[in-house]
């Protein structure tokens, strides 16, 4: 955990420098009271300094005093970024067929890819899963739902 | 007291009309179920059903409309606990413990409690806004910019108690939180930041997005490391496992109490809303328990108070919206439109002015109340009977339910990329171990304190005396001392006497905790603690 904590630490020193230059650019104070910059000039600080608080703190200390960090193995890496690549992809396709054919897609790549299901019960999630969320919200809830190149 | 119990009275005559019955509970069973779907909620629920409520006796529509409000909040509990998918904003500090007690085979004592302890909590708030609406409203009034700032700074001060062990990553994850609800339009100046150039992001990050993100899709992809052919969640064939025991209630009952009365307050002062009552509610039952160290891993107090504090608002956010016609949220301002639509005019003459109406609306609540926990307890078994599912089943509803639910809210695409986003970010700071709930504290208080700070200073013209010269804002600011350098004073002092041993920081990984130990050191010191609060 030690190394994980000093990088994520390293990260957040980064972001906050970012965000303190991006900040910069609004004024810090307006008319003798803080002004749009002003907050997000000192989150971006507390960021910076806590960040590297947190890097200080772990190469200050040895390796044995946390506790053991679990990288994913390759197959629970490619198991869990897989779903969340799979959900990317069924964004992106939203706007090209439809929600309801974008979500056909993603249970369909999550149950019969990553799970590597092939029973009757995963073929019914595969059609029922789009049909009920598409009921519930579009048909029910009258929420106008992504047509994508099908329509408005 | 004398004329509110005859106003009642006349009320509870007049609500109890097949048809004010009929639109009480179409609205609760209305409520519910937008409570129970994440996404569309509850102001856009109010905000469609106008054509039909106009139609209505002005009693009648307001009755409906009052129904759908606490009725969300009812159901916004059964997706946290079950799915870790806040149905509703209020309902994401419920699914800190409610999660993990349905993980724990508990999804029932949870769901219980939540139906018990908004029950309870409802009807205190409702006997809060009946005889003392007068003075709670003269309250809300002396509730300015300053006393605002205070009572954030107390609510933000808070990230620490949700951090348990590991208090300087829980301060990264809130200041983190804080900083991204700075995106989007400065209401001061109008100057917009960190939007680049995105109209979407003018209103700044939606904040279903940001909560069903990391809890939901953080959690699926946890999940998901692991082949899920058999159901995740153990859950009890036996009826009488299915509800909460008679310790579950004792154990709750101090948490109901305190959520019941904080998120009454909360609830009055407009602009505050439910969802800042339950985490100051939770993060209360938390400081004050004797096993604080249980919260987060499926304490029942944890689901009991926020649950409770967020139905007791529902009532306290009545007296400005009738009292002084000043809406604390976003439902209260759609009901504020139907008041004005129906020709009447809030104030603090309303109630004497229109008995007929008010007073049929508050005791409809009442009975709107008892009709919901007799339509959310029978229904206990049945959603905990969802967790019967196959996980393989399970989680891609979860994903699919998530995506319309975040598209639902502005019917915005940009708002589902924004949900696999935080969905990474979740999951890659439950292993880092990043504290998801500090972040989103600091999302939801932060324009708060933002806010307040800077009209108290255009106030004041510049001059900080303001914070500390206004009696209201000093109490909040010593109840932040003592709240947060309370058990660090008591830890010097105890670390005085004999030695004590330390209790093993470990945490299972994929384990939903606000606390996540980040050394044997800091664990050991918070072992300490424990027991001395």
């Amino acid at each position: 955990m030690r190394k994980v904590d000093i990088v994520s630490g390293a990260v957040f020193v980064i972001f906050g420098a970012v965000t303190l230059i991006q900040s910069l650019q609004l004024s810090f104070f307006a008319e003798g009271v803080p002004g749009p910059g002003f907050f997000p000039g000192l989150l971006a600080g507390a960021l910076m300094v806590t960040g590297a608080l947190l890097v200080v703190t772990r190469v200050a200390k040895p390796e044995g005093a946390f506790e053991d960090f679990a990288w994913p193995t390759a197959w629970q890496a490619r198991r869990s970024l897989g779903l969340w690549i799979a959900a990317l992809g069924s964004v992106l396709l939203i706007g090209i067929v439809g929600f309801l054919l974008a979500m056909f897609v993603l249970v369909g790549v999550l149950l019969f890819v990553i799970e590597g299901r092939r029973s009757l019960s995963a073929v019914a999630t595969v059609i029922i899963t789009p049909l009920l969320a598409y009921g519930l919200f579009g048909v029910l809830l009258q929420v106008r739902l992504p047509l994508g190149l099908f329509g408005d | 007291m004398t004329e509110a119990l005859q106003g009642l009275a006349d009320g509870f005559a007049a609500a109890i009309s097949p048809t004010n019955l009929f639109w009480a509970f179409f609205g609760v069973v209305a409520g519910t179920l937008v409570g129970v779907l994440p996404g569309l909620g509850t102001p856009a629920t109010i905000a469609i059903l106008p054509p039909l409520s106009v139609n209505l006796p002005p009693a009648a529509g307001l009755i409906m409309m009052a129904g759908i409000y606490y009725g969300s909040k009812y159901g916004g509990s059964t997706t946290s606990i079950l799915l870790n998918i806040p149905g509703e904003d209020a309902s994401v500090v419920t699914a800190l413990d409610g999660y993990q007690m349905a993980k724990e085979g508990r999804a029932g004592q949870a769901l219980g409690i939540a139906a018990i302890g908004s029950f309870i909590a409802g009807t205190i708030g409702l006997l809060g806004l009946t005889f003392f609406a007068p003075v709670v409203a003269d309250l809300a009034i002396v509730f300015g910019p300053p006393e605002y700032a205070g009572l954030m700074i107390l609510g933000l001060s808070l990230i620490i108690l949700l951090a348990g062990t590991s208090k300087l990553k829980a301060l990264i994850a809130g200041v983190f939180g804080f900083l991204l609800s700075t995106v989007g339009l400065d209401l001061f100046t109008g100057a917009v930041r960190f939007t680049f150039g995105r109209i979407e992001l003018a209103n700044g990050v939606e904040f279903v997005a940001l909560s069903i993100g990391l809890f939901a899709i953080g959690e699926v992809m946890i999940n998901s490391e692991e082949q899920s052919g058999h159901q995740l969640f153990r859950v009890p064939r036996k009826m009488r496992e299915l509800f909460p025991t008679k310790q579950d209630m004792k154990q709750s009952s101090w948490a109901i109490g305190q959520g019941s009365i904080v998120g009454f307050f909360i609830g009055a002062l407009p602009g505050a809303g439910s969802t800042v009552a339950s985490f100051i509610s939770y993060t209360l039952a938390k400081r004050f328990s004797k096993h604080p160290e249980r919260f987060g891993k499926g304490a029942i107090e944890g689901v009991a108070a926020p649950e409770a504090a967020n139905n007791s608002a529902t009532a306290g956010a009545f007296i400005p919206l009738l009292t002084l016609g000043i809406p604390g949220s976003a439902s209260t301002a759609i009901m504020l439109g139907a008041l004005f639509l129906y020709g009447l005019q809030p104030g603090p003459l309303f109630f004497t002015e229109n008995p007929d109406v008010v007073w049929p609306i508050i005791a409809s609540m009442y009975i709107g109340n008892v009709l919901l926990v007799m339509l959310n307890l029978p229904l206990v078994p049945v959603f905990a009977s969802i967790l019967r599912i196959p996980y393989y089943i399970l989680s891609p509803g979860i994903i699919v339910i998530s995506i319309v639910g975040v598209f639902s809210i502005n019917s915005s695409m940009f708002d589902v990329w924004l949900l696999v986003l935080f969905g990474l970010l979740g999951y890659v700071m439950r292993k880092t171990g990043f504290p998801a709930a500090p972040l989103v504290l600091a999302f939801v208080l932060g324009p708060l304190f933002e806010q307040a700070v800077r009209r108290s200073l255009v106030l004041s013209q510049g001059d900080l005396s303001i914070f500390v010269t206004r009696p209201w804002a000093v109490v909040f600011l010593v109840c932040t001392a003592l709240l947060t350098l309370g058990p660090t004073v008591t830890g010097v002092i105890k670390h005085k006497g004999p030695p004590e041993t330390p209790e093993p920081s470990e945490e299972k990984e994929g384990e939903q905790s606000v606390d996540a130990p980040e050394s044997k050191t800091e664990a050991s010191i918070s072992g300490k603690r424990q027991g001395r609060v």
